[in-house]
C-alpha cells in the first residue's frame, strides 16, 4: 500500500511548475535578506570597533604656569594613538576654540604634548583663536582674563575629552 | 492570463521589498553608524532667550538634525553656516548635513529665558537625527 502511494506520488507531474517557481522565489528571497543581514552585521561590528577604540584612547590634561608662561600638557593615557581635534577655552563670558585640523596633531600611546598659551591677545574669528605649529610646542594665541577662571577642554577626533581650569 | 497576473503581482511585491530594504539601509538601518557628541553648550548672558550648542560628528556617516528638545519641549534650531568648514546635503532636502569629523554650531531658541525665575537650573537637551538617533545630555545654567 505504502509503495503504491509513493510510486503514484513520484509519477504525478501535476503542480511541478508551481513547486519550482516557489522554490526559486524562496531562493531569491533568501539571498536578498541574507545580504541585508550580513550588511547589518558588518556595520554593527564596525561601530563596536569604533566604540572600543574610543574607550582605549583616553587623554588627560593639566595646566601649569610659570611667571608669564602658561602651558597645557596633554597625555595620551590610552593604548592607541590619538588625534587632537579642538581645544575649547571657556569663561563665563566667552566660549572660544582652537582648531587643530583633521589628523594634524597626533599623540602616540603614552606620549605627552605641550601646548603653550601665548598669553597675548590674538585674532579671534567667529570664536576661533589662532594656533601655530602642529607638533611640540604648539602655541595657542589666548590671553586668560585676570581674576576669572578659564576652563580648557580638549576634544579628540574620537570625541574623548579632558578638561582643566586656570585662574591668573 | 492568470500567469500574467501572478508574474506582474510578484514583480510588484519584489520591487516593493527591494525599495523598502534600500530605504532601510540608507535610513534607519544606518543609524547605528551615527555618533554625535554635544561638545559645548554656551548660555550667553547677552542673549538669555537662546543657547548656542556645538555638535561634533565622529561617526561613519553624515548626520542631519531633525528635531531638538529642551526640557521636553521642541525648540527652533538655526544652523551657523560659518561654523562648518565644509557643508553637505546628501539627500537634497535643503537641510544641512553634519559631515563626519566636523564641528557645527546651532542656536536654539528657548520657550523660557534660561535666567528666568521660573526656569530650572538644569536643562535637558535632546537632539534627534533624521535616522532616529537620540543624543541627550543635561547642562546646568551658569550663575549670573
Amino acid at each position: 500500500m505504502r509503495g503504491f502511494v509513493l510510486r503514484r506520488f513520484l509519477k504525478d507531474r501535476k503542480g511541478a511548475s508551481e513547486i519550482v517557481g516557489t522554490a526559486l522565489f524562496l531562493i531569491i528571497l533568501f539571498f536578498f535578506f541574507s545580504n541585508v543581514f550580513l550588511w547589518h552585521n558588518q556595520i554593527t561590528s564596525q561601530m563596536d570597533q569604533i566604540v572600543a577604540d574610543r574607550m582605549n584612547s583616553g587623554i588627560r590634561m593639566d595646566v601649569f604656569s610659570d611667571n608669564d608662561t602658561i602651558w597645557l600638557t596633554v597625555v595620551n593615557v590610552g593604548g592607541l594613538d590619538v588625534s587632537l581635534s579642538r581645544l575649547w577655552i571657556i569663561t563665563n563670558e566667552t566660549h572660544l576654540y582652537a582648531d587643530f585640523g583633521l589628523d594634524t596633531v597626533h599623540l602616540g600611546a603614552g606620549r605627552q604634548l605641550n601646548i603653550t598659551i601665548s598669553n597675548e591677545t590674538g585674532t579671534v574669528t567667529d570664536g576661533r583663536v589662532q594656533v601655530f605649529g602642529d607638533s611640540d610646542p604648539i602655541v595657542v594665541q589666548y590671553q586668560p582674563p585676570i581674576g576669572y577662571t578659564s576652563v580648557f577642554r580638549m576634544i579628540t577626533k574620537r570625541a574623548n575629552s579632558a578638561a582643566c581650569s586656570f585662574m591668573p | 492570463m492568470l500567469v500574467l497576473i501572478v508574474v506582474i503581482g510578484m514583480s510588484a511585491v519584489f520591487s516593493f521589498f527591494v525599495g523598502y530594504v534600500s530605504d532601510y539601509q540608507s535610513g534607519r538601518g544606518s543609524s547605528v553608524m551615527e555618533l554625535l557628541e554635544i561638545e559645548d553648550v554656551f548660555f550667553n548672558v547677552s542673549d538669555t532667550s537662546s543657547v548656542d550648542v556645538w555638535l561634533y560628528n565622529y561617526g561613519e556617516i553624515e548626520v542631519e538634525l531633525d528635531a531638538v528638545f529642551v526640557n521636553g519641549l521642541p525648540v527652533n534650531f538655526t544652523f551657523y553656516p560659518a561654523s562648518a568648514i565644509e557643508l553637505g546635503d546628501f539627500d537634497g532636502d535643503g537641510a544641512v548635513d553634519i559631515l563626519t569629523f566636523s564641528h557645527v554650531k546651532y542656536n536654539l531658541s528657548l520657550w523660557l529665558d534660561w535666567d528666568d525665575d521660573d526656569a530650572k537650573p538644569v536643562h535637558v537637551f535632546r537632539f534627534v537625527t533624521k535616522r532616529g538617533t537620540i543624543v541627550e545630555r543635561e547642562y546646568f545654567t551658569p550663575e549670573v
